[in-house]
């Protein structure tokens, strides 16, 4: 139970460094000066055995426990109360790849990036590439069931998990494993997406693949977006497998400044391993899933407003404070949507099924708009916004919303979404994770409003756009989140019939009887 | 003789000791709905009643014009043991599930094709401690009019190469690998039959990783292996019965369950 020897500090800049995650709600209060609450004390970890001591102890005195990977949740999983003690895990980051049996032991603190650039060295590679790779770790992964951009293809971070290894509330080792006769599958199915309230991971065990040989790419325009929408099903339907397929709805596309028709462009086929990865080529700065904010923020810039910051976020607050109007305005203009899609594979095969791909979307009512779409997201994929958003700074506020629905409920969710928003923010979508049996909405919403409290202020509004937007999600029966987990932000949006909620209980109970690991995510241990 | 609760059956799970108690699927009873089977043809799924048997499965789903690799199991196994008996295949197949737990509570899984919701419900119904049993499944099918079945021959590991190989595409619907034979069912336009029934019949099975030739090759080996590329998931059908399902359940109620512990009993 001793802990003098493990890596800690209460000095307030490394407590303020783990106090919060990428909660745009607290990046709206921050903005408007409210504090941030930090914890009592934060440990660095080195190997298991620190983990269990700092639980042992934290039972022992009371403390609430909060996992810390890099802090780029958005759905407020970091949030400690000035008693609790966070477990920033980034030193347990050891990597182990076992290339006869294609799998691998990554610590639970590795960055994305450092994990898939070591994997691809030895011709490997995870096949996740979330945007925030160069923010985020593989136990927040595993903790918030994170997907990447290829998901189409290698699944989300659970379906490519073999096991995790880590520390429970009890102070207990525990490990759960896809192939542990004694469990089955159960055990590791409860402890993934547990966002550290039952466990904190300290390493995970995933299938790797070999390095794809080669990649083809394109874009394709829908002029009717519902034809785009059913063109995700075809393709994944019949057995097109596409490692790459994301379809943005026409706001979306425009913002990303519309797209041409270039059938006669030739197929680009990239061979060598590294332009197979992506990651080589991509850069922080370019297009991600904040980016039609930031293009926003930019073209302000070139307004030179931000010389003269209040009277920027009067206008902008001004302008997105008035979302029916502005969304009156873009219902007018509104065109085409924008498909990009990608395959890779062996190179002989690559041909013949991007030919086959390329029929199946025109068929589908797209139009051919050649590799450049293709190839100019793969160079700007990674782009994340490391600092606040610049449409917080200019006045606005950005969140979004990843919500998941079978193939028929998408486009009427897409459209109530839309339409519960209209007065309150505008709204944005894209559709970037499909499968077989149905598909993920990714929602933008952007909105302003004055600072302060009052029916008019950013804070309400913001709340009223959430409040709105899960109350529609639920009505249609879509699940609230696909991939950025639950935390604190959603919890009140989980309806659990009472037997899931005993389940969770039990499981809540069972790791963690004392109730201090991440106290309020998902709503457990709350109660 | 002693009610088993949730919580003994969660530590039972993070410990993960063996089973004290035993559960017998006989004692089991899933009251059939109405409809025991209804397709949902845009997202190739189909709602099943969880006391259907195999043989009965695989005959409403070919009238509905669907398969399902599920033919090759027991005749006479239900849908609700599919998760204690063969979790990998539960794990891979059910898309959703509602269930009751051994506390009699009504538990459903998120309607959605992924979901980052907290710890996965379906968890519940799957492997040899069971906290729910299965009333209501929503399965992966596939239309019987795009199913195109293509076989192999080979070595054992040339097969699991080829096996691996077809994981890592992630194309392909549903894999079998049985005596030097690899039979593929993936999306084409032929309509090709699904696999026959497996004879003798597997009791039980266990998971592999799909990305490990050298594990699908042992497995090969010893069992046959049946794999669900675009899921990437994959393990071996046995002829044993496996580990022995922790839960007993009185006749009458399905939902609740009695458990005698060993150590109770005796
Ligand atoms: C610009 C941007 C782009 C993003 N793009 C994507 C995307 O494409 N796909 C995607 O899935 N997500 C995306 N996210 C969300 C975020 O990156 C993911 O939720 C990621 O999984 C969080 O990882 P992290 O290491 O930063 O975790 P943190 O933010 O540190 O923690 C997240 C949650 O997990 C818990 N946790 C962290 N580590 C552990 C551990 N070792 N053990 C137990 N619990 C732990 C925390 O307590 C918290 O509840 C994006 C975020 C941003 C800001």
């Amino acid at each position: 139970m001793d802990t003098a020897n493990i890596p800690q500090s209460d000095g307030a800049l490394d407590r303020r460094m783990v106090a919060t995650d990428l909660w745009p709600r607290r990046l709206l209060e921050r903005r408007e000066g409210d504090t941030v609450v930090l914890p009592a004390k934060v440990f660095w970890p080195r190997h298991i055995e620190d983990v269990q001591r700092v639980i042992q102890a934290a039972r022992a005195h009371g403390w609430p426990v909060v996992p810390y990977g890099a802090g780029s949740g958005v759905c407020a999983g970091v949030s400690p109360t000035d008693r609790a003690v966070v477990l920033d895990v980034k030193r347990l980051d050891e990597l182990r790849i076992d290339p006869l049996r294609r799998e691998c032991w990554a610590g639970a603190g590795l960055m994305g990036e450092r994990l898939e650039r070591q994997l691809n060295a030895r011709g490997f590679t995870l096949g996740h590439f979330p945007s925030s790779i160069y923010c985020s770790t593989v136990g927040g992964w595993v903790a918030a069931r994170s997907a990447g951009q290829l998901s189409s293809r290698y699944g989300k971070i659970e379906d490519l998990l073999l096991g995790v290894r880590g520390v429970n509330g009890r102070g207990d080792i525990i490990e759960a494993h896809l192939d542990d006769d004694r469990t089955g599958p159960a055990a590791l199915r409860f402890l993934v997406g547990s966002e550290g309230a039952l466990c904190v991971f300290t390493a995970a065990r995933f299938r790797i693949h070999p390095v794809a040989e080669a990649r083809w790419m394109r874009g394709f325009r829908f002029d009717v977006f519902e034809d785009g929408v059913r063109a995700l099903r075809t393709v994944l339907q019949r057995g097109h497998a596409p490692s790459v397929l994301r379809l943005y709805d026409p706001l979306d596309t425009l913002v990303a400044g519309g797209l041409a028709a270039a059938d006669d462009a030739p197929d680009v086929i990239e061979d060598g391993p590294i332009s197979a990865a992506g990651l080589e080529r991509s850069g922080k700065e370019g297009d991600d899933e904040l980016s039609v904010t930031d293009r926003i923020a930019e073209h302000l810039d070139r307004l030179a407003l931000f010389d003269k910051p209040r009277a920027t976020r009067r206008i902008v607050g001004g302008f997105m404070g008035r979302p029916l109007i502005a969304n009156t305005l873009i219902d007018r203009v509104l065109g085409h949507a924008k498909l990009i899609v990608g395959i890779e594979g062996a190179r002989d095969d690559l041909e013949v099924r991007a030919d086959k791909l390329k029929a199946a979307l025109i068929a589908a009512g797209g139009q051919d708009a050649g590799p450049a779409p293709g190839a100019k997201w793969l160079l700007h994929r990674h782009r994340v916004s490391y600092k606040m958003a610049r449409a917080f700074a200019a006045g606005g506020w950005v969140d979004t919303m990843e919500v998941a629905t079978s193939h028929d409920g998408v486009v009427p969710l897409y459209r109530a979404v839309r339409e519960a928003l209209r007065d309150v923010a505008m709204v944005m979508c894209h559709f970037s994770h499909a499968y077989v049996d149905g598909c993920s909405l990714y929602f933008t919403f952007a909105g302003g409003g004055h600072a302060g409290n009052g029916p008019r202020s950013a804070k309400a509004r913001y709340d009223a756009a959430w409040r709105r937007a899960l109350l529609t999600v639920k009505a249609h029966g879509a699940t609230v989140s696909h991939h950025h987990g639950v935390g604190r932000s959603k919890r009140n949006a989980l309806e659990h019939a009472p037997g899931a909620r005993a389940v969770l209980d039990a499981l809540k109970r069972a790791h963690d009887p004392d109730g201090i690991l991440n106290p309020g995510v998902l709503g457990l241990g709350t109660r | 003789m002693r009610r088993l609760t949730l919580d003994d059956i969660a530590l039972c799970l993070r410990a993960g000791e063996s089973a004290a108690v035993l559960f017998d699927p006989a004692q089991v009873t899933v009251v059939p709905g109405d409809a025991p089977c209804t397709t949902q043809s845009a997202d190739q799924l189909l709602d099943v009643d969880a006391g259907l048997t195999m043989a009965e499965l695989t005959e409403t789903a070919r009238a509905a014009g669907y398969r399902t690799p599920l033919s090759l199991l027991p005749d006479g196994l239900r849908v609700f043991e599919l998760g204690w008996r063969f979790p990998f295949v539960a794990e891979a197949l059910f898309h959703s599930v509602s269930a009751v737990t051994c506390d009699g509570e009504p538990l459903h899984s998120p309607r959605a094709p992924r979901s980052a919701v907290g710890p996965d419900l379906l968890g519940a119904v799957l492997g040899p401690h069971p906290l729910a049993v299965a009333t209501r499944v929503r399965l992966r099918a596939m239309p019987q009019s795009h199913c195109q079945r293509t076989t192999h021959r080979g070595s054992a590991a040339e097969l699991a190469a080829r096996l691996c190989g077809l994981v890592h595409k992630g194309a392909a619907r549903w894999a079998l690998l049985d005596e030097g034979v690899l039979h593929v069912v993936g999306v084409g336009t032929a309509q090709a039959p699904a696999l026959d029934a497996l004879r003798p019949p597997p009791m039980s099975g266990r998971a592999v990783s799909g990305s490990d030739a050298l594990a699908l090759e042992q497995a090969a080996r010893t069992g046959r292996v049946l794999a669900f590329p675009y899921l990437g998931r994959a393990g071996v059908l046995r002829t044993d019965p496996g580990p022995a399902v922790g839960l007993a359940l009185p006749a009458a109620a399905a939902a609740t369950l009695v458990a005698a512990t060993a150590q109770e009993g005796a």
